[in-house]
């Protein structure tokens, strides 16, 4: 028999918003389609609830009986991101998951006991996960669809054996149908009056009524009903397709103006998506963020992420990183991020191998590196295949795998070391004096000594083939593209360094690019 | 019966009773006598430094202490780099992984990669070119030289690398005590050895080893009383200041060549015809770098073009050698 298991989360909208905005958990608390104080509440916190604040009432009647009742706007976003985060909570578990409305999630339970053992410890993984994903829930199992749904209302955990299903159906107040829940209609307020007049409390005295003739009296619902509480629903789990995006979307009451308080925003919303992609064992790819404007434009950027990784700062870093070259043009009045899901590299490591970095906390470091110092700042630099000394270039860090360790010593030991250079980058300017058409002093920043020894000059000329329009230019070879002619020279200064030199042949300038430690 | 520990073997030339499972203390004892064999969680042992391939540094210090942090200072053309670069390499050859944080921008892949380092295993991180927020103006030094040990902390959590060089550049002040001791408590955890490259010493009591540098000459030689000089070299001294773990105060002196194949005299190729005028040529081997040819080639050219003049001032004719192309 197939065991379906419900996640309820209770009063979802109001859910929904303490999960973007965790800073109201401890507010009362109601949403309104608008913040006039006529408006008129659609939901209110259970803390409000208390202190006798009710849907329906508008929001001067609610803040004079507490004065500082948060009121917020209905944001559809923020329950749909909730909504879709429940139910990645529910796929982390099994992978057949049907996404209901109002904070409702089914999923099948076959044959999970040998993964996670008893339906007990499943409903206590599942209760575990809803709140990592930011929400408190209720979880019922049961046979079917509605009985779980019947179970999960009614709070906490509650795990129905197929046999005290009956039981436990019988034992059900009315209430517990939601009848009060559903879009009120006059059908549905007929059924609840019909049914209170008849004395009916229980869906046990319910379901020993004739479906016939409670048919002719309440119509088609009324027969729905009986069949609920007769345990006999047959509505079917219809799983939900495997999410190729997450999302994460916020409805904002204010324009956010500027980058930096932009960040406090997305920060969280970074962390919830990254919670759900960790639940579901992925990390985050590509991002694509959507902006609403305040002057109803929309505005959209695709931030590429090249170490996949679910470290919510370093992805904020790039986001940030990537704004400031080019920023919103107006106020941001809505958020929307689609993150691409990527499946971490998997590694294995090798006792027979000398340590290396595991490739998922590589790729975070190299990801918070890139944030912290700029990604043109991170990598693997080589040298150019160019006939210009000090051309380099920058490749993505992806070490080989490690070969085996060949000795505990090392065999190649020699005698003399290869002489390094500390480049100069860009080139320091600096002024020769030439004696016999030989520099004899240097001065320059922080420079200024005498030559003792020399080398050179080496002639280097190349890339006149590039462009010939530049080369005739009096402008700097060394900050065109065009061709350049040096000579480079090695001075020994008498400051005690070795410096490499050369004369730009196209502007007569000297500089410094390079000294020999 | 007690688990056993993981066992790594390196084993190169020893046939040793691996097929089966491990069955007694005794034969784990055995096995752990055998050279090259050592436990699973001794693969980044401390006793055992990381060295650097040149004899006359690791006779002298005997490799660098992982998990420790271990200074190289010296003033600009000292040799320092050259050090560090060299225990860069040989980590890199021997298969792991070094992250070099690179402060004043002065890392130089063509002579990292002209001592035999394997670049793709190095990871470089500079902040030469700052990110846009650092541009603001309000960043002061201070918050810089956090983020540069930032970087260096970043790269110890990672775990894995075998070596982090942090080069300081000119920096003339030490870091502050706490700083110091959250990157010798980042590299105890990671058991990465940590190099700190600077002028003067950094990281006070926390350097478990100071490697001072100096230079005592740089070399120029030439091929002829009037052809031009060539740059070889610098012989550099190395003292050990401070060693938390060995002996202190014992030098070693050593040659840097520019081209280290110019220093061996089998590369060195004589034309007896040119050799009774003084020319010597050296070849140039397959990883040479162009720079290092040209700078052969043209004294060769020069030399070519003096003999050529002499020529023709004896004979009065035309020389025989009209041009010299050079093609690399």
């Amino acid at each position: 028999m197939a065991r379906i298991a419900c996640i309820l989360v209770p009063n979802f909208p109001i859910a929904a918003i303490v999960r973007a905005n965790p800073d109201l958990h401890l507010t009362p608390l109601a949403l309104s389609h608008m913040l006039a104080p006529h408006s008129e509440l659609i939901a209110v916190s259970a803390r409000a609830r208390k202190s006798g604040v009710y849907p329906g009432m508008t929001i001067a009647q609610a803040r004079s009986i507490i004065p500082g009742l948060a009121v917020v706007n209905h944001s559809e976003a923020a329950e749909i991101s909730a909504m879709d985060a429940l139910a990645d909570a529910a796929e982390s578990i099994s992978p057949l998951v049907e996404k209901g409305e109002d904070g409702r999630v089914w999923l099948d339970l076959g044959g999970l006991e040998r993964l996670m053992g008893t339906e007990e410890s499943i409903a206590a993984e599942l209760e575990k996960r809803a709140a990592q994903v930011g929400m408190e829930a209720a979880i019922g199992i049961a046979s079917n669809k509605e009985i779980a749904h019947l179970a999960a209302r009614c709070g906490g955990r509650r795990v129905i054996d197929a046999e005290s299903e009956g039981d436990f159906l019988n034992w059900l107040p009315l209430d517990l149908l939601g009848l009060d829940a559903q879009p009120s209609t006059e059908s549905t307020t007929v059924i609840e009056d019909t049914l209170a007049r008849w004395g009916i409390r229980r869906l046990g005295e319910l379901a020993r009524l004739d479906p016939d003739a409670i048919g002719s009296r309440l119509g088609r619902r009324g027969v729905e009903l009986i069949r609920i509480a007769r345990g006999e629903n047959p509505a079917r789990l219809i799983p939900r397709r495997p999410t190729e995006v997450f999302t994460e979307a916020l409805e904002l009451d204010y324009g956010i103006e500027t980058i930096e308080p932009l960040g406090f925003v997305m920060l969280p919303m970074l962390e919830r998506l990254c919670e759900r992609l960790k639940l579901r064992g992925l990390v985050a790819g590509d991002m694509m963020l959507s902006f609403g404007l305040s002057d109803h434009r929309k505005f959209s950027r695709r931030v590429a992420i090249g170490a996949p990784s679910n470290d919510a700062r370093a992805m904020l870093a790039m986001v940030m990183l990537s704004l400031e070259s080019l920023a919103p043009e107006a106020a941001i009045e809505t958020i929307r991020i689609d993150v691409e899901p990527r499946t971490p590299r998997a590694a294995q490591v090798d006792m027979f191998l000398p340590p290396a970095p595991a490739p998922d906390r590589l790729e975070v470091t190299i990801a918070r590196l890139a944030a912290l110092c700029g990604p043109e700042n991170v990598g693997t630099l080589r040298a150019q295949d160019s006939h210009r000394v000090e051309a380099v270039r920058l490749e993505k860090f992806a070490p080989p795998p490690p070969h085996p360790i060949e000795s505990n010593g090392d065999g190649d030991t020699k005698n003399i070391a290869q002489l390094m250079i500390r480049a100069v980058r860009p080139p320091l300017e600096v002024e020769v004096l030439l004696s016999r058409g030989a520099p004899e002093f240097v001065r320059g920043a922080n420079l200024g000594a005498r030559v003792v020894s020399m080398a050179g000059p080496w002639r280097r000329d190349g890339e006149w083939w590039q462009c010939e329009e530049q080369a005739t230019s009096s402008q700097l070879a060394i900050k065109t593209n065009g061709n350049f002619r040096r000579d480079y020279y090695e001075l020994a200064l008498a400051d005690g360094g070795v410096y490499r030199v050369f004369c730009d042949l196209n502007s007569a300038q000297w500089f410094v690019d390079g000294i020999y430690d | 019966m007690a688990a056993l520990p993981a066992l790594a073997i390196n084993l190169p030339n020893v046939d040793a009773p691996l097929n089966g499972q491990i069955a007694s203390a005794e034969q784990l004892q055995q096995l752990l006598e055998l050279p090259g064999v050592f436990k699973g969680h001794e693969l980044t042992r401390k006793d055992g430094g990381l060295t650097c391939g040149i004899s006359p540094i690791d006779a002298l210090i005997g490799g660098i202490a992982r998990g420790r942090i271990s200074e190289i200072t010296g003033p600009i053309s000292s040799g320092k780099t050259t050090i560090a670069a060299s225990f860069a390499s040989a980590t890199s050859r021997r298969g792991e992984v070094v992250g070099w944080v690179d402060v004043p921008g002065a890392f130089d892949p063509r002579s990292l990669e002209a001592a035999g380092a394997d670049l793709a295993r190095i990871l470089w991180v500079s902040f030469q070119k700052k990110p846009p927020l650092a541009r603001s103006g309000f960043i002061n030094k201070e918050r810089e030289r956090r983020n540069e040990l930032k970087a260096a902390e970043m790269l110890l959590e990672a775990g894995g690398f075998g070596l982090v060089v942090i080069d300081f550049g000119a920096m003339r002040y030490p870091l502050s005590q706490s700083a110091s001791l959250r990157l010798a408590r980042a590299a105890e955890r990671s058991g990465t050895a940590v190099l700190a490259l600077a002028a003067y010493r950094v990281c006070g009591t926390f350097a478990a080893l100071t490697l001072s540098m100096s230079k005592l000459r740089a070399s120029f030689s030439r091929f002829g009383k009037d052809a031009p000089a060539l740059f070889d070299g610098m012989r550099i001294e190395a003292s050990v200041e401070r060693n938390k773990l060995g002996v202190f105060g014992e030098r070693a002196q050593l040659f840097a060549a520019v081209d280290q194949m110019s220093t061996e005299p089998t590369f060195l190729v004589r034309f007896p015809f040119l050799q009774r005028k003084g020319l010597g040529v050296r070849s140039a081997p397959e990883n040479r770098f162009a720079e290092d040819s040209s700078q052969t080639l043209a004294a060769l050219a020069w030399r070519l073009g003096s003999l050529a003049r002499d020529d023709r001032k004896e004979t009065g004719k035309e020389p025989r050698i009209r041009s010299l192309v050079a093609v690399y």
